[in-house]
């Protein structure tokens, strides 16, 4: 690897690996996972409740004979234009009010991989301008093709989340007037608690949220920020498995052929036991003439699907477990090769976990 | 007079017993250590690649009572159903004479992407069925299908109606599309093919954020400071503990069987359409021709209840009876006075269809 790295990408190169390493590490996600939902895990729940209640305690304090109401909803319309703009505030009313959509978004595994992300984005940020616009050649074209494809998913997807979050500030915002309107309204109950306010604000969080979600465009942002984080990890997959090919390591494609073809002979195996056994043990069916659906082939396969310990089962029971099959429900001879096909650009979709594109592969 | 009316003694106090509460509730946690899930004994009778069945109570008990197989979901695990003993669904329909069984279907491991749902329902199900069958020399036994198995249940009696008594499917949905269903709306513009592409079996982790999103502020803020509220009740403690630890033990989904029931239930609807395929052949639900109830939960935010009584126009049964709960998707199970009412129902539909 070393000779064919040049001199002129050859630091960028060693430090965008890495970082990469440091990515594939921890899972694509593993720092999110390690402190997943910082609102919600119990301790930093607390400490956002109490931060939301100080802020509360600090606008009484203000004057203790003033109008309550009118002071908070000041400090929401504060927490209102700081959500509504680019430069959000980090007050703790404002942080804690943006706390769940925003820490919900950024647990999710495999699409954000945190620091080690970062880093590894901006190894590659002071090259990858002048790289994405211009063709790759050279000796390390297949190299920097990949890296820029990394790069671009990775472009991708930061602004596909933007828009999502987008859509959590303008819920937060519009959850913000309502609340705000609320307080002001003397029709209702009156609130004489923080925990009082806390849960009028919850309901009025969820509501808009919920509002926003449901919404045509959300739909559309979200499937596009869930797609370009496929893109991303595909892109970051296929260097990876470029620099597992350097060490004659299997790549994801590879065991996935494997799988298949294991999968296949399993299914094989099971229609030709069931062939074997005899159905004399079967329980009487209800005759087709009840018009129902005729029942799939039975397949019974012996192998276990992970490590455990298979129970033995009473002789009668696995005769009339396995019926005999159809021969139409074979599967076909010819399985898979495992080999690392080029991923066709095109695909149908569904046919990686398609059966029947599966068992018809080998035809 | 706006409705804020807050004093600062008052809230200077509220303050001071929640920062009360937490450290006692520290010591609280300290004290609980592991609670235990999943409490009835049980026996692995049959296994079948990973995929276990299980018999609850003594091997020698419920010899003449009537068998009743439980089909769980794919997401999470079956031990909801049976968290402690007085907020037990599976001790609770033993009390009433049933001879419970439930497939347990494991973790998916990575080499188990390859499964779909017809492995699922031609081969899991329909294995654990016919090995019941034999093993109590029955033609047919009641199944009862929490969920998503209740949609695996349904699919399973269409194909496999001769072998379903009768068919009890709980908080199960069949409308995929229907218009509150909000995780139906969030996948519908999803590429599940190019989700499992890139990261095979869909993990537990994922599945958690995408159930917390639907409702984030109550369930990752509210949620946890009522929680607070309970320090001072070691078993709501002890209960609190054993649904957080049931909630996030999530198996991962094998990537087919995940891209199939995305996209073929979530986004096509196909199964309320009549287009759904299993193993090649056509789920047509008039072909559900034995008993269904049909349990439902009003306050159902996973399954609405307009998802689950679409069934009741499809199935060609004459005999169709719902039942609806109060509480939410889990709360039914769990609620405190739930764990009797679905096997209440069951008990008693069951026992009017045995024409007792």
């Amino acid at each position: 690897m070393g000779r064919s790295v040049s001199s002129d990408y050859g630091a960028p190169w060693l430090a965008a690996w890495r970082n990469w390493m440091g990515l594939a590490g921890q899972g694509f996600g593993g720092e999110a996972r390690a402190k997943p939902f910082e609102a919600g895990a119990a301790s930093g729940f607390a400490q956002a409740y109490l931060n939301f209640a100080r802020v509360v305690q600090q606008i009484l304090k203000q004057g203790a004979n003033g109008d309550v109401a009118k002071r908070f909803i000041s400090a929401l319309q504060g927490a209102n234009y700081a959500a509504a703009g680019p430069a959000a505030g980090n007050d703790l009313l404002n942080a804690f009010l943006r706390a769940a959509p925003s820490a919900l978004l950024a647990s999710i595994p495999n699409a954000n991989a945190g620091q080690a992300w970062q880093q590894f984005s901006a190894s590659l940020q002071g090259w990858s301008a002048e790289l994405l616009a211009l063709p790759s050649v050279g000796p390390q074209r297949e190299w920097l093709e990949l890296l820029k494809a990394v790069q671009h998913a990775a472009f991708t997807e930061q602004a596909a989340r933007a828009r999502v979050d987008e859509h959590y500030r303008l819920a937060t915002r519009t959850a913000l007037e309502r609340f705000a309107r609320f307080l002001q309204d003397d029709s209702g109950a009156p609130i004489t608690s923080v925990r009082g306010l806390f849960d009028a604000w919850i309901d009025h969080a969820e509501a808009a949220y919920a509002e926003r979600v449901m919404g045509a465009a959300f739909a559309c942002d979200f499937g596009a920020w869930v797609d370009a984080g496929s893109d991303l990890r595909l892109a970051l997959r296929a260097l990876g498995a470029r620099v597992s090919a350097l060490f004659d390591t299997p790549g994801r494609e590879e065991i996935d052929a494997l799988i298949k073809r294991q999968y296949i002979l399993q299914r094989e195996l099971a229609t030709l036991r069931a062939e074997r056994a005899v159905p004399c043990a079967a329980p009487p069916l209800v005759p087709s003439s009840r018009g129902v659906v005729e029942p799939p082939t039975v397949q019974v396969v012996s192998a276990p699907r992970a490590a455990t310990s298979p129970v033995k089962r009473p002789r009668q029971a696995r005769k009339a477990a396995s019926p005999p099959a159809k021969k139409a429900d074979k599967a076909p001879a010819q399985v898979p090769r495992a080999t690392t096909p080029k991923r066709p650009k095109n695909k149908s979709a569904r046919s990686e976990f398609d059966i029947a594109h599966i068992l018809d592969a080998g035809k | 007079m706006p409705r804020l009316k807050l004093q600062i003694d008052a809230v200077n106090k509220e303050i001071a017993d929640f920062q009360n509460s937490m450290r006692r509730g520290l010591g609280v946690l300290r004290e609980m250590g592991e609670v235990p899930i999943g409490i009835t004994p049980r026996t692995l009778i049959f296994e079948l690649e990973g995929v276990r069945l299980y018999r609850y109570g003594a091997a020698s008990s419920g010899i003449d009572s009537t068998p009743l197989l439980i089909v769980y979901a794919l997401v999470n695990r079956p031990e909801v159903a049976d968290l402690q003993a007085d907020r037990s669904l599976i001790a609770a329909l033993m009390a009433r004479g049933f001879d419970v069984y439930l497939i347990d279907w494991g973790y998916p491991g990575g080499a188990d992407r390859m499964l779909g749902l017809d492995d699922y329902v031609t081969r899991y199900i329909d294995g654990c069925v016919e090995y019941l069958l034999a093993r109590l020399h029955r033609p047919s036994l009641p199944l009862l299908g929490i969920c998503q198995g209740g949609t695996l249940s349904v699919c399973y009696a269409a194909l496999y109606p001769h072998k379903v008594e009768r068919l009890i499917t709980t908080v199960t949905p069949i409308d995929f599309h229907t218009a509150e269903d909000m995780l139906s709306h969030l996948v519908r513009r999803v590429d599940v093919t190019r989700v499992v592409e890139s990261c095979g079996n869909v993990s537990g982790d994922l599945l958690n954020v995408l159930f917390l999103s639907l409702k984030p502020y109550r369930l990752t803020q509210q949620k946890y400071l009522r929680f607070l509220d309970q320090l001072d009740d070691a078993a709501a403690v002890a209960m609190f503990l054993r649904m957080e630890q049931w909630i996030f033990d999530s198996p991962a989904l094998a990537a087919r069987a995940c891209v199939e029931f995305l996209q073929d239930f979530y986004q096509g609807n196909k199964l309320l359409k009549g287009e759904l395929q299993i193993a090649g052949h056509g789920i047509d639900l008039r072909a559900v021709n034995m008993p269904v109830l049909n349990i439902y939960a009003r306050d159902d935010h996973l399954v609405p209840p307009a998802a689950s009584r679409a069934l009741g126009a499809l199935v060609g049964t004459t005999d169709y009876t719902e039942v609806e709960l109060a509480g939410g998707h889990i709360g039914v199970y769990v609620g405190l006075k739930s764990s009797g009412s679905v096997p209440v129902a069951v008990a008693e539909w069951m026992a009017r269809a045995d024409g007792a």
